[in-house]
């Protein structure tokens, strides 16, 4: 029929001329495409350098960057002229996508986004640098609503969980310590939901969710606010959380200056940290960088005490600073329990933690990791109103 | 308004008086006036309109474009209401003072300009739309006497067919059907044929012609073509442009039944040329004042 | 008359072959458009009414694999993937270079152990896609059983567009994400915050494109149907339900993708299951072939259920299918 005819002739000449315009793009874009994948330029070393730090406020195990922002420790260490801008995270894995797209230098992260950020190689080689701080209730607070029975011990709030609605931020330093104690404890929730802060802060408020993990200072926000209850931490099943800072391998290469620098400023800050004299500064510090926190609940989450039956410790962060025994088998474990959980493709390569930049600068300064610890005060030790 | 006589023939009686306004049908417009919007700043679109349009024949509205004659029509048809003056169907009042807008009813249906089928409806749903609505037939008596007509119209076969499908012309002669299942008075056609070329339009107005004769329902017709007036039409109103006016009105005396063979008669073309001029006169005038149809 | 010069519309040549294949006396095409017409209703009435629509609809698609429509889309689509898998693999562009690749994304989507946990062998992929769809399917229906009703009497009833209207039109600009926090506090459970944060933006979609379609019915048909006795109501069921229709389907075309778009905001909240939450998960997890595989499995299924929605409007009114398959003769 005509029509076959030329329908045939007209996709003959369809396909000729899309292998002509495709061969004429070929070309033309194999002339302009000199570099390929660009690793980002640091410069040498001794030049000033444009640092972008990717920190989360609302974190609290991670507040030596509050403190760094604040205090400008780093001033004193990098070369003149630097610039460093700090952009807040809402959630690690928010500041490690940015770091695998190149756009943020230094983050700091908790244990699981730490931990997945190493896992992608072929896009970024992203390392472990120090650890910010390790804790048994910063990332590991399990809270319930607050119209749940009252439980005598955290192992029954913990047993209460099974079948019941239970949601966390995942691929945060909550979902494994979550994951993590389901399967030690044999439960299993009836649903198991992905939500970001907000959205469980109105589940709680709407009576939805009968549980969450979530960490400080978030979760003493929904205590202080009589949203949620605190019933278990990692106090509870002996389960520790950690912080850590990442820098991508492009900049230990080319500017180890600058990885010593900055770590220097980080042994700076986690010693002010340490200090019990500054935990109000501290409060107000936090409260200048978030919004929406009152600096009673910043306060409780980094210095706050609770009762030892609803997981609550003396130590509330231990400032490991260097990769202590305790940091790298947090790291071991929790890397197995991702490759189980197919977050991550396989274990962590080894050479993704570098403890050796922080050992150096220890030795230097004739101290030992861990270098301090933020302990729990009365509440009285609370100054604001 | 003008004293002298405008017809050829005797005035029409009084209404309620004599036999021949009361046939049914017969529409006498009165002193009607049609103005759009306010005293200062509205539009005249009729002007003090007279003229009767006898029971049982076509007349036909000859005019310019824009000119008010489609106002008039909408009037009777009760779509639009007037300004003043009255229109009487079969000496009822259909609109006049108290009363400024008619119903619009089955009596006085109409056949629209580019069609009114409704193309979601099959033609027989179409035809049989009327008395189904109006609920004195039953669904299946509605499409008995539907297929009847249409096929007595010679449109037998395309009952299951979508307007859609078929051409402008066969659309057109559906729809006059379909006017004329619910017995109306009289039909309003609304320069039905003026979107057809003139080959499909000497078929539809033998068509016409025919479904006249069979049914004999007064028939209101508008038109701008001078031919067609004269070819159908009893009667030929030759309006003046807007605000529109009778400006000579003609009984066309070539007798019924005609087909196309009157076209070339020594009569029809002497009613031409005394008509030609005037119409001529009116189209330049209307022409100058850059009427837009509306 | 069909002009035998002009280019044939593809159903009217499925059409032919159907008839032939019914084995009608067709006439040889006469001169009068009346005769055609006659021989097409002749086929309709042969077969006994409508079933000769389902025969068109399988001819039409006989019609379009046969036709070089189906190979230009294929090429159309080698052309997209060939260009992403040069450009992040094989040229290493600077803006595609961190890209997950072609090669990458199908590895992973097709393997029979994903190194992510999603592939088409894993049964959770079809559950995601079972409960995003069936979302849609309640967001979109209740769309369509409250927009359509509201968007026809908005056309109808000046009173009530007046009344309505305003505060319709000031809460349309606001995108579904505004309505995440007061949608959970508002609805009971999980489920029903995600239906009505799809059911948002449909809702819209469906209702403006009905008043739109009731507003552009042409007034000679509502004055035709007065002539001829319809009452109000009937002028109503009769001519403005029917003739909005058109506008109606397309109003429920847009309305399904918008329902898509609005989906993987919804499921932000509830954080399960559902093609949304694949993407937004898939980013918090770092998991990037996933995020594609998400997206790319979101295209197909709303192109499915789309095309579903134009092939149910042209089923339900042929007299449209038909009228533009010839040409709009007029």
């Amino acid at each position: 029929m005509q029509y076959r005819q030329r329908a045939e002739s007209r996709v003959k000449s369809l396909t000729f001329g899309a292998l002509i315009t495709f061969s004429a793009l070929a070309t033309g874009f194999s002339t302009t495409t000199a570099q390929a994948a660009a690793v980002k330029e640091y410069g040498k070393p001794g030049e000033p350098i444009e640092l972008v730090i990717g920190y989360q406020p609302y974190y609290t195990e991670s507040w030596s960057g509050v403190i760094m922002r604040d205090k400008k420790f780093y001033e004193k260490y990098l070369p003149k002229g630097s610039n460093v801008s700090f952009q807040v995270g809402l959630q690690g894995a928010i500041i490690v996508n940015g770091m695998l797209a190149g756009k943020v230098d230094v983050g700091y992260v908790g244990d699981m986004p730490g931990i997945v950020s190493t896992s992608h190689p072929d896009v970024r080689d992203i390392r472990l640098v120090s650890v910010l701080g390790l804790g048994y209730d910063q990332c590991n607070v399990f809270l319930v609503r607050t119209d749940a029975p009252k439980f005598g011990s955290a192992e029954e709030a913990l047993k209460w969980l099974d079948g019941k609605t239970v949601a966390v931020p995942k691929g945060s330093c909550t979902d494994r310590f979550a994951q993590a104690v389901f399967k030690a404890k044999g439960l299993k929730p009836s649903e198991y939901l992905n939500q970001s802060i907000e959205v469980i802060t109105s589940g709680f408020r709407a009576k939805k969710l009968d549980a969450a993990v979530i960490w400080e200072p978030t979760a003493s926000r929904l205590i202080q606010e009589g949203l949620a209850r605190k019933v278990a931490t990692g106090a509870s099943v002996n389960e520790l959380d950690g912080g850590f800072m990442v820098m991508p391998q492009a900049l230990i290469e080319q500017r180890p200056d600058i990885v010593k620098g900055w770590l220097q400023a980080e042994l700076d800050a986690e010693l002010f940290f340490a200090d019990p004299k500054n935990a109000m500064e501290i409060a107000k510090m936090a409260v200048g960088q978030t919004t929406g926190f009152q600096e009673k609940s910043l306060w409780a989450s980094a210095f706050g005490t609770t009762p030892k039956a609803e997981g609550g410790t003396d130590v509330r962060i231990n400032l490991a600073y260097g990769f202590t025994p305790e940091a790298l088998d947090l790291i071991k474990k929790a890397s197995t329990f991702l490759v189980e959980i197919k977050s991550i493709p396989t274990e962590i390569r080894p050479e993704a933690v570098q403890p050796q930049f922080t050992a150096d600068i220890l030795k230097a300064r004739g101290l030992t990791a861990p270098i301090g610890q933020v302990k729990a005060q009365p509440d009285s030790a609370y100054a604001g109103n | 308004m003008s004293t002298q006589p405008l017809y050829t023939r005797a005035p029409m009686p009084i209404a309620g008086t004599s036999t021949q306004a009361n046939r049914e049908g017969g529409v006498r417009i009165i002193d009607v006036v049609k103005m759009y919007g306010t005293q200062d700043t509205g539009v005249l679109a009729v002007d003090h309109c007279t003229f009767d349009v006898p029971a049982g024949e076509i007349t036909v509205v000859v005019g310019p474009s824009g000119c008010g004659k489609t106002t008039l029509l909408n009037a009777i048809a009760g779509f639009h209401s007037l300004s003043s003056g009255s229109i009487y169907l079969d000496n009822e009042m259909l609109c006049g003072p108290g009363k400024l807008k008619a119903e619009p009813g089955p009596d006085r249906i109409v056949v629209f300009q580019n069609g009114a089928l409704f193309p979601w409806k099959t033609n027989i749903e179409n035809v049989a739309f009327g008395p189904i609505m109006q609920g004195y037939m039953t669904r299946k008596e509605a499409f008995e006497k539907a297929r009847g007509m249409m096929a007595d119209a010679g449109l037998h076969g395309i009952e299951s067919n979508f307007p859609g499908e078929i051409s402008s012309g066969v659309r057109r002669r559906v729809e006059i059907v379909r006017a004329l299942m619910t017995d109306p008075k009289i039909l309003l056609l609304d320069e039905p044929y003026r979107a057809l070329d003139s080959l499909t339009k000497s078929v539809m107005h033998e068509a016409l012609l025919e479904i006249f004769y069979k049914n004999r329902v007064t028939i209101f017709f508008i038109t701008h073509d001078l031919e067609e007036a004269i070819f159908l039409g009893h009667r030929l109103v030759i309006m003046t442009t807007r605000p529109c006016k009778p400006k000579k009105i003609l009984d066309i005396d070539i007798p019924h039944p005609r087909d196309y063979s009157v076209l070339t008669t020594k009569r029809f073309r002497e009613f031409m040329e005394e008509t030609a001029a005037a119409v001529h006169e009116e189209a330049t005038k209307a022409f100058a004042a850059g009427e837009k149809e509306r | 008359m069909i002009a035998r010069d002009s280019p044939e519309p593809d159903w009217a040549r499925g059409y032919y072959r159907a008839q032939n294949k019914l084995k009608i006396k067709s006439h040889a095409m006469s001169e009068t458009e009346l005769t055609h017409s006659r021989v097409i209703a002749s086929a309709r009435e042969n077969t006994g009414g409508h079933v000769s629509t389902l025969a068109l609809t399988t001819h039409r698609v006989l019609q379009w694999l046969q036709s070089p429509r189906p190979y230009l889309m294929f090429i159309g689509f080698s052309l997209f993937l060939g260009f992403w898998y040069l450009a992040v693999e094989v040229w290493k562009l600077p803006r595609f270079a961190e890209m997950p690749g072609l090669t990458a994304v199908v590895s992973e989507w097709l393997s029979k152990n994903p190194t992510y946990g999603l592939s088409i062998f894993m049964e959770e992929y079809y559950l995601h896609i079972w409960v995003s769809t069936r979302r849609i399917a309640i967001a979109f229906f209740l769309a369509t059983a409250i927009g359509v009703p509201l968007g026809l009497f908005l056309g109808w009833s000046r009173r009530f567009k007046q009344y309505v209207f305003p505060v319709f039109e000031l809460l349309r600009p606001v995108p579904p994400l505004a309505w995440v926090p007061l949608a959970i506090v508002m609805f009971h459970g999980s489920e029903t915050p995600v239906i009505f944060l799809t059911f948002l933006a449909s809702f819209y979609a469906t209702a403006l494109n009905t008043m739109l379609g009731v507003e552009s019915i042409d007034v000679s048909y509502i004055r035709a149907a007065s002539c001829l006795g319809a009452k109000r109501w009937q002028v109503f069921r009769h001519i403005i339900v029917p003739g909005a229709l058109p506008f109606i389907f397309t109003g429920l075309q847009i309305s399904v993708g918008v329902a898509w778009f609005s989906l993987v905001a919804g499921e932000m909240v509830s954080g399960q299951y559902g093609l949304g939450y694949v993407i937004n998960t898939s980013y918090t997890m770092v998991r990037y072939p996933t995020i594609i595989i998400g997206m790319v499995t979101l295209g197909i299924v709303g192109y499915v259920t789309s095309a579903a929605i134009r092939l149910l409007g042209d089923y339900m009114m042929q007299w449209r299918t038909r009228e533009l398959a010839l040409g709009g003769d007029r």
